[in-house]
């Protein structure tokens, strides 16, 4: 391995004060190994290399835009059986499908209510606008879970089911006290997208899954301060690098560094994490 | 009256005339012999082979200002930034453009930022702006948007300029993308490069050195080694995504023709300086990435000796891999 005094040099500069870095999206799927747990292994590893400490993660081990119920269910017994494995480095979020409204509602039952899950992930199944979600926010709601909805604004053309962040603004209205977490904050067209939440402070921006455009964390920063961003990889889809260097290589002073890499997203999972006895 | 650049101009062109498409002596004995960027003493070096002068035109970027980049790259460890200009994607002017990049690279960089031109070989006159490039400004490395210029790499000039770059030992450098289609302001959509041309031009010109910017996403893995096993194809960093990128890349092809190359101030230059911790390479792996190949690519070195890396030619090993890996 290439342990030069070069790879010191670049992790100096990198990390010039010392840093707790919590990522707030990772899946398991295009990850090496057998088993989830050995999925996990390789992506904490990874993780490790550049400092980051914890990760939430969730989906299985394949991409299911309108997953059935049984689906659901296979996907979120991966990420259980990989999480209990690491209860103190990697939090699950269960994955549920509006479009089976009872069986998501079981699943958080049996996974966040009574399991060692923390959150709860929407992908592309439903656009989160619809009055199906409701149910589901405010289960989410009663167990302290928070809820991570993916948004896109794609120039070439969303999916039939998947959320802008538009859509997860008029949800976050209609659920003031329930907390959401917006995966990609509209992805690389985050410049529309971030503008949506301004009015909404119940919608923390999350960083993950487009290029390290310049500006984005800036902006992130400018339009909802510092204490409604987080940082979120999308690993292993995505490269920890790029991704953390959105924020490393940001224009913003180390205490907002701070928040945005780990202290924002402590304080939400905080009360939740507290219930299931994980040190914080 | 007469042109003070006539005599010039009139050679070089002759000297592309006498042998169809070949560059006469005196420019290849020109790009041989002119060596304007400093040699960096320490042991340290650090040369991001992709960055670019000017404003991105679809956003304001805070480290534009050429101070304020030199300033920035200067303090993440750079000790050497091949700069081009965004000017290059949407003006005409190719020869203000390049003119504009090297009166700024000399203001700004002394001797830290390497002007890498453009030519837009869809311009009348673009051999031109090769000569000015060359023999004006002295450039060793040129670069090529066929995406923002309207071409693809099969038509004719294209043959023209790589073998005036082959003749001169110019290394040229292909944007393969700027930016996510997805992500695209929707009045202004750019799609990625075709590379397949390219397998054809590099048998035509074995010495030739082509380094693809930003291809990881557009250019599947297997393409790309199978291009580094016909010709002297070097990557950058940009683009280059999911974990541990640079231990993947580097299962397919060898690490000799990898180079930092950071897309700053486009993307966040600290993602690409991360990829180099992100992976486990092994020994000597990120003097090669962070500037030996740079070297090698621009003609200022022949290939350095790697133990345990990839023997020369690549060719053969490269072949064994491709045949090996199914
Ligand atoms: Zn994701």
């Amino acid at each position: 391995m290439d342990f030069s005094p070069r790879l010191a040099d670049i992790k100096q500069r990198l990390f010039p004060f010392p840093l707790e870095i919590w990522d707030g999206h990772t899946h398991l799927l295009g990850l090496p190994g057998k088993t989830p747990e050995e999925r996990l292994e390789r992506l904490l590893e990874c993780a490790s290399r550049l400092g980051i400490g914890r990760v939430c993660v969730f989906m299985g081990t394949k991409w299911q835009f309108d997953p059935t119920p049984e689906e659901l269910r296979e996907a979120n017994e991966e990420v259980r059986r990989a999480v209990e494995r690491f209860p103190t480095r990697a939090f699950g979020f269960v994955y549920v499908n509006p479009n089976h409204q009872v069986a998501s509602l079981n699943e958080i039952r049996r996974h966040v209510r009574d399991g060692p899950m923390v959150g709860v992930k929407l992908w592309v199944a439903r656009r989160c606008c619809d009055s199906a979600l409701d149910p589901i926010v405010a289960l989410a709601h009663d167990c302290d879970a928070v809820v991570l909805q993916h948004t896109w604004i794609k120039t070439t053309g969303n999916l039939p089911g998947e959320s802008t962040p538009h859509d997860l603004a008029c949800l976050a209205r209609r659920h003031p006290d329930a907390v959401f977490i917006a995966a990609h904050s509209g992805g690389g067209n985050w410049e529309i997208g971030l503008r949506a939440f301004c009015e909404t402070p119940n919608v923390y921006a999350e960083l993950s899954g487009s290029d390290p455009t310049s500006g984005f964390t800036e902006m992130a920063m400018r339009l909802l301060g510092p204490r409604r961003v987080i940082f979120g990889s999308d690993a292993p889809g995505r490269s920890f690098a790029t991704q953390l260097g959105k924020v490393l290589g940001a224009s913003v002073d180390d205490d907002t560094k701070r928040l945005i890499l780990a202290d924002n997203l402590k304080k939400l999972l905080a009360p939740i994490l507290k219930k299931k006895g994980v040190p914080v | 009256m007469t042109d003070p650049h006539s005599v010039t101009r009139r050679g070089f062109l002759g000297s592309l005339s006498a042998g169809g498409i070949m560059a006469g002596p005196t420019l290849l004995h020109f790009a041989q012999v002119t060596d304007s960027e400093p040699q960096v003493a320490s042991s340290y070096r650090l040369i991001d082979t992709h960055v670019y002068l000017f404003q991105w035109p679809f956003r304001l970027i805070h480290s534009a200002e050429t101070a304020e980049l030199v300033r920035s790259l200067k303090n993440a460890g750079v000790t050497c930034a091949w700069a081009g200009s965004l000017e290059s994607l949407l003006h005409r002017d190719i020869a203000s453009v390049n003119a504009r990049l090297h009166e700024e690279c000399r203001k700004y960089g002394d001797g830290f930022l390497v002007p890498c031109g453009t030519i837009n070989p869809m311009l009348p006159d673009w051999t031109e702006d090769f000569r000015q490039c060359v023999e004006n400004y002295k450039m060793r490395v040129l670069r090529l948007f066929p995406g923002y210029h309207g071409y693809t790499l099969d038509i004719p000039e294209v043959g023209r300029l790589l073998a005036l770059a082959h003749k001169c030992e110019i290394g040229i450098q292909i944007t393969i993308e700027m930016e996510d289609v997805r992500a695209q302001n929707p009045l202004l959509p750019v799609k990625p490069v075709e590379v397949t041309p390219l397998g054809r031009w590099l048998e035509d010109f074995p010495a030739l050195r082509l380094m693809l910017l930003n291809c990881h996403r557009a250019v599947p893995p297997q393409q790309l080694a199978k291009l580094v096993t016909i010709g002297w194809v070097y990557v950058d960093l940009g683009m280059l995504e999911g974990i541990a990128g640079l231990e993947r890349l580097t299962s397919v092809i060898p690490i000799e023709r990898i180079c930092f190359g950071s897309f700053a101030p486009v993307f966040y230059f600290e993602s690409a300086l991360l990829k180099l911790a992100e992976s486990h390479l092994p020994g000597g792996s990120l003097d090669a990435i962070c500037y030996q190949n740079a070297e090698t690519f621009s003609h200022r070195q022949p290939p350095y000796p790697r133990k345990g890396g990839f023997p020369m030619p690549y060719q053969r090993t490269c072949a064994v891999w491709l045949a090996s890996s199914g």
